[in-house]
Formats: C-alpha cells, sequence, structure tokens
C-alpha cells in the first residue's frame, strides 16, 4: 500500500468520547488500504486517545473539548504538516462508511475537482427529523454563505492539499461545514458532491442527543447557531 | 419656582451620584480610564436626570414622535440593553476562539515536536 496512489491520502478523524467505537472505524478504514490515520482526541474523558494510539493512529489530543470544527481543523492542519496530497474528514461515531473513502479520493487524484463533498440524502435510513433539519441548514448555509448543496452538514469529505491551504475555519462546532463550504466558494474550488452510505446506528443516534457539541442537530440550537450568525455577520 | 422632589426621585438621584463617585474613584486609582469614567458619568447623569425631571422624557418622546415619555425610555433601554448583550456575545466569541486557538496550537506543536525528533 505504501507505494500505491494512496499512500499520501490522510483520513481525519475528530472523535470525542469514542471509545466503544473508535476501534472498529480505525479497523474499517485500515481495511479499505489506507494506512495514514489522524484521530483528533478532543478532550475526551474516556479511552479514546489510547486505543487511537494502539491501533497506530497519528493521534493529537486537544486539552479541553472545542468542538468538531476545532478538531477536524486541527486534523486538517495536521495532515498539512505531514504533507498530505488528499484529506478526507470523516464522523468519528461509525456512522460513515469507509468503502465510500475511494469514492471521494479519487475525483481528486485525478484532477476532476479539488474538493469532493459526500451527500447523505441519497442514502436509505436517515429519520425524517434529520432529512428536514439538513434541509433548514442547507437554506441558512445559502442564506449566509451563498453555496447550495444537497447536504450541508455532511462531515465526510475529501480536499486536495491545494484547497486545504484555503480552509481555515473559525468556528468551533456545528457551523464549521457551512463555513468550509464558504471558503471553498470563496477560493473558487471546484467541487463535486458524491453520494455516501450513512449507518445511522442506535449508538450514533443516542450521541446526538447527549453530546453538546451534536445537540446542534435539534431545533432549539439551530436557532442559536442562526442567532449567532446573524450576530456574526452584523457586529464582525 | 418651587420644585419638590419625591423620595424615590431623591434616591436615585442618590444612587446615581454614588456610583459616579464610585468609578471616579476607580479613575483616580487608574483602576478606569478616562473613556470609561466619561461613559460611566454619561450614563448615570442621564439617569439622575430623568429620575430628578421626568418631564425631560415627554419632550424628547414629541421630538421623536413616541406618544408617551415611558415609551420612549422603554424603547430605548431595550435598545440599549440589546447593545449590551450582543457585545458580550461577541466577546464571549472572540474568548472561546482564542482558547480554540491555544488549543489547536499545543496539540499541532506536540505532533511537530514529534516528528522533529524522529528526523
Amino acid at each position: 500500500m505504501a507505494n500505491s496512489k494512496y499512500s499520501k491520502v490522510y483520513i481525519v478523524i475528530p472523535a470525542f468520547n469514542e471509545s466503544t467505537v473508535i476501534a472498529k472505524v480505525i479497523s474499517d478504514i485500515k481495511n479499505k488500504g489506507f494506512k495514514n490515520i489522524i484521530v483528533v482526541d478532543d478532550g475526551s474523558n474516556d479511552d479514546t486517545y489510547k486505543i487511537a494510539k494502539n491501533y497506530g493512529c497519528i493521534v493529537l489530543k486537544h486539552l479541553i473539548n472545542r468542538g468538531k470544527g476545532a478538531a477536524t481543523q486541527t486534523g486538517l492542519d495536521a495532515a498539512k504538516i505531514l504533507g498530505a496530497k488528499v484529506v478526507v474528514t470523516m464522523d468519528g461515531d461509525g456512522q460513515h462508511d469507509a468503502s465510500d473513502i475511494k469514492k471521494l479520493v479519487n475525483p481528486i487524484l485525478n484532477n476532476k475537482c479539488e474538493v469532493t463533498l459526500g451527500s447523505r440524502l441519497v442514502s436509505k435510513g436517515m429519520p425524517i427529523s434529520r432529512k428536514v433539519m439538513n434541509v433548514i441548514a442547507n437554506l441558512i448555509t445559502f442564506l449566509f454563505y451563498g453555496v447550495y448543496v444537497s447536504d450541508s452538514q455532511s462531515g465526510f469529505r475529501a480536499y486536495s492539499s491545494k484547497a486545504n491551504l484555503y480552509i481555515n475555519t473559525t468556528m468551533d462546532r456545528y457551523e464549521f461545514e457551512s463555513e468550509v463550504l464558504a471558503q471553498i466558494r470563496a477560493a473558487k474550488l471546484k467541487y463535486i458532491e458524491i453520494p455516501i452510505n450513512i449507518h445511522y446506528t442506535k449508538y450514533s443516534r443516542n450521541k446526538y442527543n447527549t453530546v453538546k457539541d451534536f445537540q446542534a442537530q435539534n431545533i432549539l440550537n439551530g436557532f442559536k447557531i442562526v442567532f449567532k450568525l446573524v450576530i456574526r455577520s452584523i457586529f464582525s | 419656582m418651587n420644585i419638590q422632589f419625591a423620595p424615590y426621585q431623591i434616591l436615585i438621584f442618590l444612587l446615581c451620584i454614588l456610583l459616579i463617585l464610585r468609578t471616579f474613584i476607580f479613575f483616580i486609582n487608574k483602576k478606569k480610564t478616562i473613556r470609561e469614567f466619561i461613559v460611566s458619568v454619561c450614563v448615570w447623569g442621564t439617569i439622575a436626570s430623568i429620575g430628578l425631571f421626568p418631564n425631560i422624557t415627554v419632550e424628547l418622546a414629541n421630538i421623536i414622535g413616541f406618544e408617551l415619555g415611558i415609551n420612549f425610555l422603554l424603547v430605548t433601554s431595550v435598545i440599549i440593553l440589546f447593545y449590551f448583550v450582543f457585545s458580550q456575545m461577541l466577546k464571549i466569541d472572540k474568548m472561546e476562539n482564542s482558547i480554540t486557538k491555544l488549543i489547536r496550537q499545543q496539540a499541532l506543536q506536540k505532533l511537530k515536536n514529534e516528528l522533529e525528533k524522529k528526523s
């Protein structure tokens, strides 16, 4: 694998208290032939760091929890330092399918685009409430950032090294995904959307309801995010 | 002209004077800047004036177009409070960003150190 066309592909996984699933996520990625895995432990208070280290990943640790956006940006920066040609970001809760990585990476390696965005909307199993939330999030992203994509909140994306140079986000939490789209647009990077599979397990669904960062998926936090974006756009 | 003040008006006035004095002491002790002192005098001075002469609000309300002085007072207060809340939110946001930057830098520095060691 070391000499294959994927040898300079790095997978970034932001992880917060994922000790129960992180081992499987890493194994799945490795089984698909990707050895460069960067896990960013976002201030977990379980064994996420230890497990990722034992599985031979490059593990970075945030001393305190700063959110999925911050952890992903740390991972992207680490990939820059390590000389990645393509960086893939995916969630640490196992909802993304490692067999989709190649689908995201190949268009970039074949110089068809600079960024590929995984789109969950075509996949089965997404709860209706999540679909509605996604549509609202897409509209908000369009309203504030002028970019309309079918799944603005998908964390499963791939960036070329050139694209990675332009991505430098400041939003720590759920708003991060939209901010990235704004930066892609500002840098005029070519992107394509790729349908991806999604596995909504009991674990991942439960996590949405318990972890502060992912609570952003509920309506009240959606309002908070919109409010924050309005305030930022007025006063910043 | 015989002006009589109700007890609550005198109370408001005294409270404002106390707060201005307090800010003045902070200013003398260099705990507050001249700008902060002036802002404080303006804010508490205005409240004291309105407390002593509530008719000021009626006149201001007439100039701006409100029917009642109290409406003017309420709307102005809400606007000022909103402004303070928003500016505080921005400050917190900035602080959060700084914390994140530090945390991220620390994590990346560790990686750089590890890579240096290896090479």
